[in-house]
């Protein structure tokens, strides 16, 4: 039997088997170049995002409970409600949300002791609520409402000057995205410690890897083209304006060659959970690590051939074939992810834990989504629904049955490393269960709604879709009231959760092996990774397991089984 | 599994925990500033599309400003940003050697380079002004060129300026000694420099020459 | 991986019967849900619907098969794969199968180029340009779409003079009229923002995209040939849905598309007496205003109960005599209504935002409109109240004087005069 060289955590000695100790929650409100506070910090302004951008969803579908305009004042009103919901939600909850997991658990779990340029971490989240605020000020004056994709000339010659606003706060918030991702590229090339080979990173960090690498050659496309936008609207310049020499669909090419591949962006960061999660939870090793790891290289890089997509009914048709074709390519490297996961629990030892419920959650509605797509890829099916309730319920599929669960799953499975305590599992059931069904029951039946004839982004709507409308609303009622199960589980967790220790799940990634929360420079010194990080079943991993505990509990593990 | 020991433990230990070593630290500098000049160059490539399509949609628009319009002044400007990268190679090199005052006066006369092409700029800018060459849409059969035009050189000379600003904060502490054991601050500068650089031969090729 | 073969599951029986279970459940269940096919989508109005229709079908039955697919192999992991009791041991190490990995990637591929042939079949199909289109009375005519925010307006060119040797235009409004059989050609335009002309019931779709007026627009096209439809009556009427956000009043940019049973009822029924009513305006010019202000996009954002508009987008009109002599000081309630509808930016009625459109005489397309046409909206309007500020008495001379004083006009308010007792006689 092979001794095990256990990679020593910051206080293992004079642990207390009650007390957790973290930093003051002062810290998380100054500037800080810890990237565990970082983390923090991005992931707490993120889910109050979270909470805006949901209060809106609920308006908007109080709004539609009937097919009149009557909740809001006009209609104008109402688009701008709809911007702001996608905006918040895009821009400043999952991409960030996503930026939170990156910086706490990357860092972490390639076994580094802080992100490769401090600093420039800290400034990337510190841009982002003054990027808010400008977002959000638009309120004040004329609010942005050309939906979250702002086509000129609706966002040009016909908007007012929240729409300046709008553009500045998402110019603002893509610097921010691009200085993370820059930051995470070079972490994760050059930080690692020397056992720490590519081949044996977690495939978290291969997916931040991927999608960093997206961030990094995409969003400069969005800065580009609300730089032209900014002209267009503050310097009298005609970038979009066709009377002027311009071309309306100059913008949405260069928009969706940057927000296609956003997609991306904010889903591979989920599916890099997914795989950690359920590999983790059912207490087996990832099916075709290699696979899982390329595949998301793959959809990065088909990721930036499929835009037009978004424009078969505008883009010229002769050109529509072979956007049709890329896009059904993707469902390729997607669906390898799939199975792969299927592979991974086929025959493990599945816990039911919170975490593992969200990641079973997202494979169960990803794969609608991923049907989906291929649906509105097929063009002449995408002619009749495009711009309709069919494509908003398949971005929410994607969006919110993807990324969303994805972000439960890692809030479930990460919080205990996060704050040192366990959440609480009756209640994250409970949440599981609302969201679940309230997910499914708010958005599936938007199919429906979507191929009989209901566009998007409308207020008023035809009479015959009213009862579908009712049930959608009531659903999405119920799926925001999952939300507050959440946050009361968060807050409750925080003070009186269980001790977690360093290792509840008992899980192989360097993450686990230090305490929880980690000390401010991680780990001693460069720890060893286990020579798999998902090398579960061997007596090697149970032997390594268990010296993780005797090194940092010094006592029988408590997981969420006991 | 192999047998793993303390020493395989501590096979990279670091003085101080939480900090990189020089080498370390000017490495990811250096893939950081490249990864930056990568999300540049998607920039810069919009804006020079722009300028293509107009080319090619709108040829008599180019051809009527290139004939109008002489390439003098804007030659003499490329061969000083030119000059300039030369003066950055060699302040780098002077200070990889040791000599700190070589290299001020080298990267003195980057800065000094950039200045003299920001000048040019301005008064080619105020020329076409007269011509009636303007940024916003006007009625003049100028009014499709001017957009497309002043958009990336003027993104451009925005980069130069900040190249410029970039230049004195490195003889402010170049004078101070923070070069003498570690040049990378000058290294990140000079690939920003030569960046910018590069950017504005295709621009001057494009705009100007084809 | 040698040692640990043993730890890979056995496929026990109860597994089995559980996955035979399940295939059969899907099996119907996908039939089942095939079964809504025609309840999840509108009727099957054209000839494109149908093989649209079909493509969706194989969608959905290929769709149906990944679904039940994962989701019963998820299900099969959750039952028989969970940790049961205090059972704290790990699964087997079992790292992947290249030759698994390699099926899971060459089916799927091969079923998307399945679905892409067969797509591209589909597309081909409906797009190809077919010969004879817009054929009325033998001829082809070129009927165009305006959008404008928020309202389509329909014209039909009929490449017939008047009297006076002008062409005559039939603007029937929102409203496009086609019969079963007519291969519809439409030319579109948008006169402001992008909009998107969608007849869900025809399943196509083309966005407007606003193009430079000097060198003609940038016009876009959309083909589609009405279908009869079982059980339908006729004319039968399917909605036309403004589906590309174009501002406030998006969600009511809607229309709706008449289709006869053949030519004959579509000329009976449409054609022709539009053409006679064009011919033969009424003298009237408060009833001359009434069919002139339906051809304008004014529905999309005003209340007006005697037509039945509803949008709330701009100030109502219910009642607007009333109120127009008292809206802005020194101008007459002529005047005032006069400048409101050419030059709206120069009242903004307090609590509406300034976006109504400028109409004119050198206003393009769709908001073009001459004095005459002004006077006789004007003389219309004039009767929305109860006790009217105009003077109706004597709205031949008010109205035109106001015009002459606002814009600076002269009116023939002799237009269309001469028709009266051919009018009064026909109609």
């Amino acid at each position: 039997m092979a001794t095990i060289a256990v990679p020593l955590g910051g206080q293992a000695e004079g642990h207390q088997a009650d007390a957790v100790q973290r930093p003051a929650l002062s810290e998380y409100l100054r500037w800080s170049v810890d990237h565990k506070i970082i983390g923090v910090q991005y992931g707490v302004a993120s889910f109050l995002f979270f909470i805006i951008g949901g209060a809106m969803a609920m308006l908007i579908r109080l709004e539609l409970w009937t097919p009149e305009l009557d909740v809001m004042v006009s209609g104008a009103a109402y688009n701008s409600l709809f911007t702001m919901h996608g905006t918040v939600m895009i821009f400043l909850f999952i991409i960030p949300m996503w930026a939170a997991f990156g910086n706490f658990v990357v860092p972490l779990q390639l076994g580094a002791k802080d992100m490769a340029f401090p600093w420039l971490n800290a400034f990337a989240f510190w841009l982002i609520p003054p990027a808010a605020i400008v977002v959000l000020l638009g309120y004040f004056v004329t609010p942005a409402e050309a939906g979250w994709t702002s086509y000129p000339p609706l966002s040009t010659l016909f908007s007012g000057d929240g729409q300046t606003l709008w553009a500045l706060g998402a110019h603002l918030l893509g610097i921010s995205s691009i200085m993370g991702s820059i930051n995470f590229i070079v972490t994760i090339f050059n930080m690692r410690p020397p056992q720490m080979t590519l081949w044996r990173m977690p495939l978290l960090c291969w997916a931040v890897l991927a999608t960093s690498i997206i961030a990094v050659m995409a969003t400069p496309f969005l800065a580009g083209a609300l730089t032209l936008l900014l002209l267009d609207r503050v310097a009298g310049t005609t970038f979009f304006d066709a009377a002027g020499g311009g071309d309306v669909l100059l913008w949405q090419n260069i928009f969706w060659f940057y927000s296609h591949p956003a997609v991306y962006i904010m889903v591979l960061p989920g599916m890099g959970v997914l795989s950690e999660v359920l590999s983790v939870h059912s207490r087996k090793p990832v099916f075709g690590y290699r696979m899982v790891g390329l595949s998301s290289m793959g959809i990065a890089f088909v990721g930036f051939t499929v835009w037009a997509h978004h424009m078969f009914t505008s883009l010229q048709p002769e050109l529509r074939i072979p956007f049709m074709i890329t896009t059904m390519i993707i469902a390729v490297p997607t669906g390898i992810k799939m199975f792969s996961w299927l592979g991974t629990i086929w025959g493990g030892k599945i816990r039911f834990t919170s975490a593992m419920l969200f990641a079973l959650g997202f494979m169960s509605m990803f794969v609608i989504g991923g049907i989906t797509g291929v649906m509105l890829a097929a063009l002449p099916f995408d002619i009749h629904v495009h711009d309709t309730y069919f494509v908003v319920s398949h971005f929410h599929f994607v969006l919110f049955g993807g990324s969303v669960f994805a972000i439960y799953a890692a809030l479930y499975h990460w919080f205990p490393k996060i704050t040192g305590r366990m959440m609480n599992e009756r209640l994250g059931r409970i949440h599981f269960a609302f969201t679940y069904f309230g997910f499914l029951f708010t958005f599936f039946p938007m199919h429906i709604v979507g191929m009989l004839g209901m566009p998007r982004r409308v207020a008023v709507y035809d009479e015959a879709f009213a009862n579908w409308n009712q049930l959608i609303s009531f659903s999405a009622f119920v799926l925001g009231f999952s939300t507050f199960i959440v946050i009361y589980n968060i807050i409750r967790s925080y003070y009186r959760g269980p001790v977690a220790g360093a290792n509840p799940w008992r899980a192989l990634t360097l993450e686990w092996a230090t305490t929880s929360p980690p000390p401010v420079t991680n780990f001693a010194d460069d720890p060893i990774p286990f020579e798999d990080p998902y090398g579960y079943g061997t007596e090697a991993s149970v032997a390594y397991l268990n010296a993780v505990e005797a090194a940092f509990d010094g006592r029988e593990n408590r997981t969420i089984l006991d | 599994m192999a047998e793993l020991t303390a020493n395989q433990l501590h096979a990279v230990a670091h003085d101080d925990h939480g900090h990189l070593s020089e080498e370390e630290k000017n490495d990811n500098l250096k893939l950081g500033v490249w990864l930056y000049l990568a999300s540049e160059i998607v920039i810069f490539s919009i804006m020079i599309v722009g300028y293509i399509l107009l080319r090619i949609n709108e040829p008599d628009v180019v051809a009527h400003a290139h004939e109008q319009l002489g390439v003098g002044l804007v030659t003499a400007n490329t061969f000083v940003l030119l000059a300039s990268s030369y003066f950055m190679v060699m302040g780098l090199r002077a200070m990889q050697q040791g000599n700190r005052a070589g290299m001020l006066r080298w990267i003195g006369a980057t800065a000094l380079g950039g200045t003299v092409f920001l000048i040019g700029q301005y008064i080619e800018y105020s020329e076409l002004a007269h011509l009636g060459i303007v940024l916003g849409y006007s009625e003049s059969q100028w009014s499709t060129l001017g957009m497309r035009f002043y958009a990336p050189t003027f993104f451009h000379g925005a980069h130069v300026f900040v190249g410029v600003i970039w230049a004195l904060e490195v003889l402010r502490r170049g004078a101070q000694g923070r070069y003498d054991h570690n040049p990378i601050g000058i290294e990140m500068f000079g690939l920003y420099w030569h960046f910018v650089d590069v950017v504005w031969i295709m621009l001057f090729t494009l705009i100007y020459l084809v | 991986m040698e040692d640990n073969r043993s730890n890979t599951p056995s496929i026990s029986p109860a597994a089995i019967v559980v996955a035979a279970v399940f295939i059969v459940v899907s099996a119907i269940g996908i039939n089942w849900f095939t079964s809504f096919v025609p309840v999840v989508l509108p009727a099957q109005a054209s000839a494109e619907s149908k093989s649209v229709d079909e493509l969706f079908y194989i969608l959905v039955i290929i769709g149906g098969v990944v679904f039940f697919l994962i989701q019963g192999m998820l299900l099969i992991s959750v039952i028989f794969f969970r940790a049961r009791g205090d059972d704290r041991s790990d699964g087997p190490t079992y790292h992947g199968n290249p030759l698994l990995e390699l099926v899971w990637t060459i089916i799927p591929s091969l079923v998307v180029v399945f679905l892409a042939v067969v797509s591209f079949n589909v597309w081909s199909q409906n797009s190809e340009p077919k010969a004879a289109v817009n054929m009325i009375n033998g001829e082809e005519i070129a009927i165009k779409v305006t959008g404008a925010r928020y309202a389509w307006t329909h014209t039909y060119e009929t490449g017939q003079l008047d009297p006076d040797g002008d062409p005559i235009v039939i603007n029937s409004g929102d409203a496009l009229h086609t019969y079963i059989g007519q291969n519809v050609d439409l030319e579109l335009r948008t006169q402001d923002v992008i909009h998107s002309y969608w007849v869900p019931a025809m399943r196509v779709k083309q966005d407007l995209l606003p193009g430079n007026p000097a060198t003609g627009g940038r016009p876009t096209e959309i083909r589609f040939t009405p279908i009869r439809v079982d059980g339908a009556e006729y004319p039968a009427t399917y909605p036309i849905v403004c589906a590309e956000l174009c501002g406030d009043g998006h969600g009511r940019m809607r229309g709706t598309v008449v289709v006869y049973e053949d030519e004959q009822q579509f000329l009976e029924q449409f054609y022709d007496p539009a053409i006679h009513a064009i011919l033969n305006p009424p003298a009237d010019p408060v009833l001359r205003g009434e069919i002139i202000i339906q051809e304008y996009v004014c529905h999309s954002c005003h209340v007006l109960d005697s037509l039945g508009w509803t949008s709330r987008t701009g100030p109502s009109l219910n009642g607007i005599a009333d109120r127009a002599g008292e809206r802005v000081p020194g101008q007459s309630a002529e005047e005032y209504i006069v400048t409101s509808v050419w030059d709206a930016a120069a009242f903004v009625v307090p609590g509406y935002t300034e976006q109504m459109a400028q109409f004119g005489p050198d206003q393009p397309d769709t908001y073009q409109m001459d004095a005459e046409q002004l006077y006789s909206i004007v003389a219309y309007l004039c009767t929305q109240g109860e006790q009217s500020d105009c003077d109706l008495e004597n709205s031949t001379t008010a109205i035109p004087e106001a015009i002459q004083t606002v814009f600076g006009l002269e009116v023939d308010i002799t237009f269309g005069q001469g028709d009266d007792e051919a009018t009064d006689a026909e109609v």
